[in-house]
């Protein structure tokens, strides 16, 4: 099963796979209808490109009432069904990471869906943060998050206050 | 003509005195031949100000403009230019920043914000795509920078908006008070800042859910693909920038014997190793940073020592000084370290912090502080007047005149000023360090012999952006050039003018021109705009836009005979180093800079010239 | 003893910030650097590695007491006891600053 392969450690913040990927949905460069985001950590010292895990829960999918969100066969990816989706953004509400979202111009969910296999935000990615691999999607976070907290408890430690 | 891409095609116009917003068309033709940024920021000021008026009054215009790649995935697409009357130095100044602020503006459907008037009360600017209104600001005014960032975004509960701010320096007039925009990021020069803060401005949050879109897409596509192909090549691009940041010149510069320490009375800095990028990279580098849609990543996020937290008291900020923080870049910790004599890293890390925080210009802060120095070793200023011994490579005295500077406070009032007024109030006018009120920036013109051309010939004042020579007198391309040498010099120096100035307008960061040539980038504004622009226009727009500003400037009673270097420059030759004996020889160059510019010998442009170039 | 200072990346890649070296000329001095750090440097210092002699490669920069080498003698030049050689990478392309 597919889903993209994070390497935080690699990320600049430069939120080209931002552009990328608004690009290919919209065809315009507008980060607001990016699917993937770049969070900013540690007063910007640390950066992480932030996209659906394609968790095995899908709680977008048990949340749907109308199932307007699908598994693709191919990739594996939980996909928004356009046509069916009514807008009502209880796959929102439900998703725990966020990683679902409203979007105001289409009045439908999107989320990532992986580019159908070939993701574009991992093509833009200059320095190789963003891959697409056969992976468990969150394996990345733990660690992301003891780094990032431990930086947090050191510098609060270390300094005045 | 239409605006058929890159450009978004509208104007915001703000009154801040009557407190009333418009929008306008930006005109088709203008952008075509301004390009952008820098270009149509000029024209707006040739057009609609008096260039003999006081620039903290009502009648400056502050003008905030990006380009037509500003927010595209063009490498670099981050950047946007601040056009205004300098306070420093009373040329029109065009001040450059990266962040996420200028996209932002774009994203939000705006190419060009200008603010013309004086609000009666503090006001920060809201623009939520086509929502703008001026808000109540007291409670900001005298906060710094994070503290009004943090503060925006709890208020209008838009954690992603970007904010551009001034911090105390600039509600102070601090004369080369910067504006901040994404905390670290800084239009630094020449005191916009303090435009901004007589404008009782505080900040401009801005937050677009909009797109940019572009006339050609698969033309844009295949451009930026090759735009970032050749950065990813290029070894300074991929490896050596996001490895060192700017601040690698510190021990190449040092090392060419052009290094200029303690106010340049010396050209050499025994402590260069201490505060340079390799030292920084080993002990207090946390992470390289990119600007938006940039693919080269050379900022740096940097902490202060645990031993260096505790070193230096302040009476203000919060903040836990171990957090990361962005910077310090080359020409910082050169004006805050050689410069003023100081090899403390910590120290020119938290000085770093606070102009950042409190929204100075590091550049023109630490040749100030530095000229005090030597007025206080030469006893000039007594202890009695300056508060606390000021002796050059004292780090407490930088980080305590930081502080004092930001916020007015004793002998800080006076280096507020700056150093030309400094010296010439205190008798001692050959302590400045600059040309047209501007310090110089990090590299010593007597042993760089075109960088004293370049500094002497840039309308915003001295200046190392404008023209780089350091590229050939230095790095060595696009080809070496002595740098002892005045030959060849002004034909470099206008050439790069022009480019460096297109460049500017495009929206782009200077720094792509370290790996792309302008061949890489016509492709790039050409499918954004739908205009087949070649090399030649851009080259051409460069020059437009630089000889509209020297008539600006003109018209401001910035006379040709301001092109002109410090005696310390021309007559005291570098007393050490690889560059001992060197003075530097501007009156060979100069002329022919003239000439080649094709303007008159006394410097400037006739009607022929600017019938040509199509200037009204 | 001419010292040699590294810079930037060169310093780890050589493995050290300074070496001392008694060679005649800065082509010698080179292979002083190439002994301490390893054959990988051939290809940063030398455009072509194999041709006799090798040419210097485009990005290498070297001062000898703080003139460039491409106003003295290039990789000819000679070096004396008590002089200061600096070595660093370049690796700008493109129209640097303009």
């Amino acid at each position: 099963m597919q889903a993209l392969e994070i390497f935080p450690e690699k990320c600049t913040g430069c939120r080209q796979c931002e552009l990328a990927c608004s690009w290919v949905h919209t065809g315009l460069f507008q980060p607001s209808r990016s699917v993937i985001r770049v969070h900013v950590f540690d007063e910007q010292a640390s950066f992480a490109p932030y996209a659906c895990f394609q968790c095995d829960e899908a709680w977008c999918m048990q949340a749907c009432p109308v199932n307007a969100i699908d598994v693709d066969e191919a990739t594996g990816a939980k996909i928004v069904l356009d046509d069916v989706c009514v807008g009502c953004k209880l796959c929102v509400i439900a998703c725990p990471f966020g990683t679902i979202f409203f979007d105001k111009q289409a009045d439908r969910a999107t989320k990532c869906d992986l580019c159908a296999g070939d993701p574009a935000c991992a093509h833009a990615c200059p320095t190789g943060a963003i891959a697409v691999a056969d992976v468990d999607p969150g394996a990345w976070v733990g660690p992301f998050g003891e780094k990032v907290d431990g930086a947090y408890r050191s510098a609060m430690e270390g300094g005045e206050s | 003509m239409s605006i058929e891409g890159g450009w978004t095609g509208c104007v915001l116009r703000v009154n801040l005195t009557r407190g009333e917003v418009r929008r306008e068309a930006l005109d088709p033709r203008l952008a075509r031949d301004y390009v952008g940024g820098r270009g149509i920021g000029a024209r707006l000021l040739w057009d609609e100000v008096d260039p003999e008026i006081d620039p903290l009054s009502p009648e400056n215009l502050l003008v905030f403009a990006t380009g037509p790649l500003t927010g595209t995935n063009a490498s670099c697409g981050a950047r946007y230019m601040v056009v205004t009357k300098g306070p420093l130095t009373g040329c029109i100044t065009t001040s450059n920043s990266g962040g996420r602020w200028g996209p932002e503006l774009k994203f939000a459907g705006y190419d060009l914000l200008a603010l013309e008037g004086r609000s009666p009360e503090p006001v920060y600017l809201w623009i939520l795509d086509d929502r703008v209104e001026l808000r109540p600001a007291a409670d900001l005014w005298g906060k710094g920078v994070f503290e009004t960032e943090d503060e925006i975004r709890r208020e209008t509960g838009v954690v992603d908006c970007s904010i551009a701010s001034i911090g105390p320096a600039g509600e102070n007039g601090v004369l080369y008070a910067a504006i901040v925009n994404d905390k670290f990021r800084a239009a630094g020069r020449s005191g916009v800042g303090a435009v901004m803060g007589s404008k009782n401005l505080k900040a401009i949050a801005v937050r677009g859910t909009g797109g940019v879109r572009v006339a050609d897409p698969a033309a844009l596509m295949a451009a930026q693909w090759a735009q970032k192909e050749v950065l990813s090549k290029a070894p300074l691009t991929s490896e050596g920038l996001p490895a060192y940041g700017t601040l690698a010149l510190m021990n190449v510069i040092n090392e060419h014997g052009a290094l200029p320490t303690r106010n340049y009375k010396e050209a050499q800095f025994e402590g260069a190793e201490s505060i340079s990028g390799e030292e920084l990279a080993q002990t207090r580098l946390a992470s390289n940073k990119a600007c938006f849609a940039c693919t080269i990543a050379c900022g740096r996020v940097s902490n202060i020592s645990n031993e260096g937290v505790g070193r230096y008291t302040l009476k203000t900020s919060p903040r836990n000084w171990h957090h990361a923080t962005e910077g310090p870049e080359y020409e910082n910790a050169w004006s805050l370290g050689a410069d003023c004599g100081v090899d403390d890293l910590d120290a020119i890390l938290k000085s770093n912090l606070l102009c950042n925080d409190l929204g100075m210009d590091p550049i023109s802060l630490g040749a100030t502080i530095a000229a005090s120095m030597e007025l206080y070793e030469a006893g000039v200023l007594s202890e009695e007047q300056t508060g606390m011994p000021l002796p050059f490579g004292s780090g407490e005295a930088l980080v305590a005149m930081t502080e004092a500077t930001g916020f007015r406070r004793g002998f800080g009032d006076e280096i507020a000023q700056g150093s030309k007024r400094l010296g010439e109030k205190l008798g001692h006018p050959e302590v400045f360090m600059g040309v047209k009120g501007q310090e110089f920036p990090a590299y010593d013109p007597r042993a760089l012999q075109g960088m004293g051309l370049g500094y002497a010939t840039s309308n915003r004042g001295a200046c190392h952006l404008r023209a780089y020579t350091v590229s050939a007198e230095v790095v060595g391309e696009p080809e070496p050039m002595d740098p002892r040498a005045t030959e060849g010099k002004a034909q470099l120096t206008v050439d790069m003018q022009n480019i460096s100035t297109a460049v500017d307008a495009t929206g782009l960061c200077i720094f792509l021109t370290f790996g792309n040539t302008l061949s890489d980038l016509t492709p790039l504004v050409a499918a954004a705009t739908g205009i087949a622009y070649t090399d030649d226009d851009l080259i051409r727009a460069g020059e437009r836009i630089w000889n509209l500003e020297l008539l600006w400037n003109l018209r401001a009673g910035i006379e040709p005979s301001e092109d002109k270097l410090p005696k310390r420059m021309l007559d005291d030759a570098i007393p050490a180093g690889p560059a001992a004996g060197e003075v530097n020889r501007l009156s060979e160059m100069l002329p022919e800079y003239y000439r080649l510019r094709g303007w008159s010998e006394d410097g400037r442009p006739g009607v022929e010239k600017l019938e040509d170039l199509g200037i009204g | 003893m001419a010292e040699v200072k590294l810079l930037g990346g060169l310093r780890s890649k050589v493995g050290a910030e300074t070496v001392k070296s008694d060679a005649p000329d800065v082509r010698a001095m080179l292979d002083v650097l190439i002994e301490k750090g390893g054959q990988a440097l051939t290809v940063l210092f030398f455009e072509d590695p194999q041709a006799k002699p090798p040419m210097a490669h485009r990005d290498l920069r070297i001062l000898v007491n703080g003139r460039s080498i491409a106003f003295l003698q290039g990789l000819e030049t000679p070096l004396e006891k008590r002089d200061k050689v600096t070595v660093h990478l370049s690796g700008a392309r493109g129209y640097p600053g303009g």
